[in-house]
């Protein structure tokens, strides 16, 4: 690397990083060092013991970690040319975790085995998902991102479901999610040096080619690079990389994405340089702020684990890194011809009452499936009817009712954003209602009232969406911006509610069960709540369904024609706003339902955005009936939460349907000059 | 008969509940006393399983506050009482005395109950007089969480105050959570001095290769003195029964360690 | 140089724009441009890569503000319009059209209207003609009920225009329409908007690329440089090698049809230094 290049920026950035370790390595080390130097005549010396085997490698692991982790950002970004590609967001950690979640309830002898393997098989996994559904779309940087999120998101909720159900075994998993970096020997310390060592060289005989892949596949291809196969070996090498650092310290968030970041911002322009400098900044990053934790942390009788703090911090950096993320996806939407083969416009008359009579009927039906104390299956007859309407019919209703609204929340927000890929659940909004339903229930204990628990939900939502739309209005709503101010503000609430649930308080068994939705013990008239909701919030939505057909052209094409564009978008937003506060309080954030019952509409036949928002709210009325059904059932005397049941069973289809769409890609623009 | 702390109660009274709420696991951080054979599984805690729940026709549903806000729908199958086993501002075991008082006083075995709490008062004492022959070290309870992380419980916890009551002296003097216990990373027990360290099975797989692997806590006090061990499970959020078990776990291990 | 030529048909000024500027950060793309765009009159907007073309149109279809000077429709100031006043009297097609999910030909032409229905109101008889006559005018009836994202870009393209004529507006802006187009129909679409601005007496601003076009099918031509206005008159006295290196920046060859008497320019051939190109080592292998 020359002089000219490396200029004075990062000179300046990595001086002031040095500087604040030093200075906190300095409060943090000078009094046990000072005594360890003066040396102690007792046969015991806590303090001298401390710093040899557990503050030395704690600073040391620290330093590993944040580099490796860094290293797996930047190769990641390198080779998928995406950058916000790192260990979070492509799904990496969340298969880790997700991995080890599973051995430690089902197979516990597995981590005695080795914990490493375990989390990097879960994360090689996770990743290969997430890699192979974006290939068929060249990686396009937008593709991958909601990709790598939504299986992180399913893996999660993989991870929730055992967490309910096995609730006892697994508060480690608290604690390893929000990655401490607590050390009681070198061991750790020097496996994770062996295994780094190793990765780093093969990474330095990879450097030429990899710089390459910057050029784009077809000019690195014309090169002589073999595309495919140098990013499948950079790929591994980055998982494994940020495996091992994960298996051994937990999930450290965002240090994978800031180390590079910062190496990018100062300057260093060349894939060698920006290897070096992310290792660096990653180490020094990770390093500042685990002793800043120490520091604050000190003697208090909360626990603190570093990565969450970083996850926390992390998220802003994410918002302030996406105007980077240029040239990516303007993706096309459900109805966009390739798909469906359905020319003709499918009319009727009865368009309307159709739909609602199926909707009804197909509910009515699920109305009667149950099983038996001695769990046989059986459907309700009429002597036993009554009493047992009296317990399905409130959920059932709940269901729907949040089904519908976020269905149709979930197509509308697809219109108004342009983006195939939006909806209440991956907007944040809906992590925002939980978020305000987290911080209120350990800001005031005391309060359990339904009523405290939906002001706090819709506060949530707002603020969540008035963030988002701040954002987006910066960005002049850029869809992919939108978007992904949303998974921004999803991973902040999960890394608050990691930290808040690490300190393995039995209230966040509450959080948990509260995150996955359930729809138990609703009352009758909160179900008619959402059904009423759900109908006139449609019929809301329905009045600016010109609106709708002509927003999903973008801005420019929309004003052109006198539509008052940001006006509408601003008042669809709200809209959604509202419902996520009503329906994630019921069927909690994670149900995906938004996201998918418009794709299933379009998968139905061609319909106008009046149709296609009335069928999508009763697919998703019927959909989540089915999931309530499911939960209720199936695991029998044990229920599942309804949301995370929706969740379950939509998260394959949504991969599938991700993979199928081809269409989906970077030139959906059309060529021009 | 949903909360394990209330049923474990009632199940030591000779009241056997038609329900328990996940049941299944009961074996595994409960142990003693065992819960019967024809005791139904209810459910998880979070989505208990109103519609199996009003089909058994109970004749009285208890439940503990975290389940307050499904009063509502538990009222329609049954009279439901709230009681509070723990309370921040409140002894734990006083607590849970009178929470076997009210019980019995709900079941109709007020006198089983008297006899048996001074039944398990005789046991406590007894249990203290013969640890107060022994030479006696702070004892700090303690669970594993991960081969790095470990609980240590101190205030209103009831491994706390089951120490307290065996006139021992509890070792983790710092400061702890709302529910009496406080997360920490294993590093953190440098500090204490000549102690007893017992850990509360279960534990994790992989501590003892952990373990074995760091100098630090080879060179513990209470490691190189070998006073460190485990003992059986006991219901950190048990009732007086939780306590009991605890307290007879205690005893004998203590007396074969301390001689 | 920049004095304004008379036009065969001179119409009143529909839009004036004087000393418009444009200033994003630093980089100046648009620079003291001042002009007018009459009824009934097809004007070129010409000038290399970069040169401000599209970002001029887009100040005119009011998606970019001006930094300063001033822009007015029939003498009112483009600020005090609301939004559908100003589309009813002005349409644009971007340089590149949205993808229309799911929408038939018919649908989008008749979003066209909605500058005169809005959100709410009935799709009157009136809405009804306008479209019809657009799709009639553009002969897009009978692909009408296709999906627009499967048509050919000729086809496409005349849909867009359909559209933006059955907004029945005044002015037309055009960024670009005929760029991905095959040589038939460049011609088909060009001598559409020029018979259809003659004809009902709109004014029509269209970026281009090919000054052939421009000269053969536009009325009146506007060249930028750098931001700034580099020439401007009648199309017909485009055709002048000097003007064309002034504007291009590269030497061109005015020819003359023989036949029609059709004036076309074309690039002078570049001349390279035959040294330069040869690769040493293959000089070294002939030694």
């Amino acid at each position: 690397m020359t002089a000219s290049e490396a200029g004075k920026t990062p000179m300046l950035l990595l001086g002031a990083a040095l500087l604040a370790a030093a200075v906190l390595s300095a409060i943090y080390f000078a009094a046990p060092v000072g005594a360890a130097l003066a040396g102690s005549t007792a046969v015991y010396d806590a303090e001298r013991l401390l710093l040899v085997y557990s503050s030395l490698p704690r600073a040391t692991i620290a330093l590993l970690g944040g580099a490796g982790l860094a290293l797996s950002g930047a190769i990641l970004q390198q080779v998928l040319r995406n950058p916000i590609a790192s260990p979070e967001t492509v799904g990496i950690s969340a298969g880790a975790r997700l991995a080890l979640a599973i051995s430690s309830a089902f197979f516990p002898s597995l981590l005695g085995f080795g914990r490493d393997l375990v989390a990097f098989a879960g994360a090689a996994i996770s990743t290969g998902i997430v890699l192979l559904v974006s290939r068929r779309r060249q990686y396009s940087p937008l593709s991958l991102i909601i990709t790598g999120l939504l299986v992180s998101m399913y893996c999660g909720a993989l991870a929730t479901v055992l967490v309910l159900v096995k609730d006892r075994y697994l508060v480690s998993l608290f604690i390893w999610g929000s990655g401490s970096l607590s050390q009681l020997s070198w061991q750790p310390t020097l496996d994770l040096t062996l295994r780094l060592g190793v990765a780093s060289t093969v990474l330095a005989l990879l450097v030429r080619p990899l710089s390459l892949m910057e050029l784009g596949d077809d000019t690195a291809r014309g090169l002589g690079v073999p595309v495919e196969r140098m990013r499948v070996i950079a790929v591994a090498l980055a998982v494994i990389l940020a495996a091992s650092v994960t298996s051994a310290v937990g999930m450290i968030g965002f240090v994978g994405l800031a180390g590079p970041a910062i190496a990018r911002l100062s300057g260093a322009r060349r894939f060698s340089t920006r290897l070096l400098y992310s290792a660096v900044f990653g180490a020094l990053l990770l390093l500042i702020t685990d002793l800043a934790v120490l520091i604050v942390a000190a003697e208090s009788a909360a626990f603190l684990p570093t990565g969450a703090v970083t996850a926390i911090l992390g998220s802003p950096l994410l918002l302030l890194l996406l105007p980077r993320l240029r040239g990516v996806v303007s993706g096309r939407l459900p109805g966009d011809g390739t798909m469906s083969t359905l020319e003709q416009r499918r009319t009727s008359e009865r368009f309307l009452p159709c739909v609602v009579a199926t909707v009804m009927l197909l509910t009515g039906l699920l109305l009667l499936v149950g099983r038996l104390p001695d769990g046989a299956w059986s459907l309700a007859h009429w002597a036993s009817l009554e009493q047992v309407l009296s317990w399905r019919v409130p959920r059932l209703l709940c269901a729907a009712g949040a089904g519908g609204l976020l269905a149709m929340a979930g197509f509308v927000l697809q219109r108004v954003s342009a983006n195939p890929m939006a909806s209440p659940e991956v907007m944040g909004v809906s992590a925002g209602a939980i978020l305000g339903v987290a911080v209120t229930s350990f800001l005031f204990p005391a309060m359990t009232s339904p009523l405290g628990i939906y002001g706090a939900a819709a506060l949530g939502a707002l603020i969540a969406l008035l963030c988002v739309m701040a954002f987006a209005v910066r960005s002049s709503f850029t869809p992919e911006r939108l978007l992904l101010a949303g998974i921004a503000l999803t991973a902040l609430v999960d890394a608050v509610i990691g930290l808040l649930t690490a300190t393995g308080d039995p209230r966040a068994v509450m959080l948990l069960s509260w995150l996955s939705g359930s729809t138990n013990g609703a009352s009758l008239s909160l179900g008619l709540i959402a059904i009423i909701a759900m109908v006139a919030l449609s019929a809301l939505a329905l009045l600016g369904s010109r609106w709708l057909t002509i927003l999903p052209m973008g801005v420019v094409t929309a004003r052109s024609i006198g539509v008052p564009a940001v006006m509408a978008q601003s008042l669809y937003l709200l809209l959604v706003a509202l419902v996520a506060a009503i329906a994630t309080p019921i069927i909690g954030p994670l149900s995906f339902i938004g996201l998918v019952a418009p794709h299933f509409v379009h998968a139905l036949g061609n319909f106008t955005a009046q149709q296609g928002l009335l069928l999508s709210a009763g697919v998703g009325a019927v959909t989540m009936a089915v999931a309530d059904t499911l939960a209720r059932t199936i695991a029998f005397p044990l229920q599942l939460p309804t949301g995370l049941m929706s969740m379950l069973v939509l998260g394959p289809f949504l991969v599938y349907l991700m993979a199928r769409r081809v269409d989906y890609t970077d030139v959906g623009r059309g060529a021009g000059g | 008969m949903l909360d394990w702390a209330l049923a474990e109660t009632l199940v030591a009274l000779g009241h056997i509940p038609a329900g328990v709420v996940a049941a299944s696991d009961w074996s595994r951080f409960v142990v003693d006393p065992p819960l019967p054979e024809p005791v139904a599984d209810l459910g998880l805690q979070q989505e208990l399983n109103f519609e199996l729940i009003a089909s058994m026709r109970p004749d009285l549903i208890l439940i503990s506050p975290f389940l307050e806000r499904l009063e509502p729908q538990l009222k329609r199958i049954a009279p439901t009482r709230n009681l509070s086993v723990y309370d921040p501002g409140e002894a734990v075991l006083a607590r849970r005395i009178q929470i076997v008082k009210e019980l019995a006083a709900l079941v109709g075995a007020t006198a089983r109950a008297q006899t048996w709490l001074a039944q398990v008062e005789a046991e406590l004492q007894r249990g203290s007089e013969r640890l107060a022959r022994l030479q006696k070290r702070p004892v700090v309870m303690a669970s594993f969480v991960d081969n790095r992380h470990v609980r240590v419980y101190g205030g209103n916890s009831l491994y706390a105050e089951v120490l307290t009551r065996l006139g021992l002296r509890n070792g983790w003097t710092h400061e702890v959570g709302y529910f009496g216990f406080s997360t920490v990373g294993i590093e953190r027990l440098a500090r204490l001095g000549d102690i007893e360290f017992i850990a509360v099975e279960p534990v994790p797989v992989d501590i003892a290769r952990a373990l074995g692997q760091s100098p630090l806590w080879q060179q513990l006090p209470f490691v190189q003195r070998k006073q460190h061990g485990t003992i059986a499970p006991v219901f950190m959020y048990g009732g007086i029964p939780s306590a009991r078990r605890m307290a007879s776990l205690l005893t004998p291990y203590l007396e074969s360690r301390w001689t | 140089m920049t004095d304004s030529i008379a036009i065969q048909t001179p119409g009143a000024a529909v839009i004036t724009l004087s000393a418009g500027t444009v200033r994003i950060g630093d980089a100046l793309l648009i620079d003291d441009v001042s002009f007018s765009l009459p009824a009934g009159v097809v004007t070129a907007v010409l000038g290399q890569n970069g040169s401000g073309k599209s970002t001029l149109v887009r100040v005119l279809a009011r998606q970019q503000k001006l930094s300063a000077g001033s822009l007015l429709l029939r003498g009112e100031s483009y600020a005090s319009l609301s939004t559908r006043d100003f589309s009813q009297q002005v349409a644009y097609l971007p340089q590149y059209t949205p993808p229309t999910p799911g929408l038939t030909v018919e649908e989008v032409v008749k979003l066209g209207r909605f500058p005169w229905h809005g959100a709410l109101g009935r799709f009157s008889q009136r809405d009804k003609a306008a479209v019809a006559r657009a799709m009639a005018v553009t002969d897009t009836e009978q692909f009408a009920s296709r999906l627009v994202d499967r048509l050919s870009g000729g086809e496409r393209q005349r849909s867009w225009i359909a559209m933006l004529l059955a907004q029945e507006a005044t002015v037309m802006l055009l960024d670009e329409p005929i760029s991905a187009l095959d040589a038939r129909f460049q011609a088909e679409i060009m001598a559409l908007v020029r018979a259809v601005a003659q004809a009902q007496r709109l004014s029509v601003a269209v970026v281009l690329h090919d000054v052939n076009l421009a000269s053969r099918y536009c009325h009146q031509v506007i060249a930028l440089k750098s931001g700034r206005l580099a020439w401007s008159g009648a199309a017909s006295q485009l055709m002048d090698g000097d003007i064309l290196e002034h504007i291009y920046d590269v030497p061109m060859n005015v020819i003359a049809d023989p036949g029609t008497g059709e004036t076309f320019a074309v690039a002078r051939q570049q001349q390279f230094d035959i040294a330069v190109l040869q690769q040493p080592s293959t000089a070294s292998r002939t030694v």
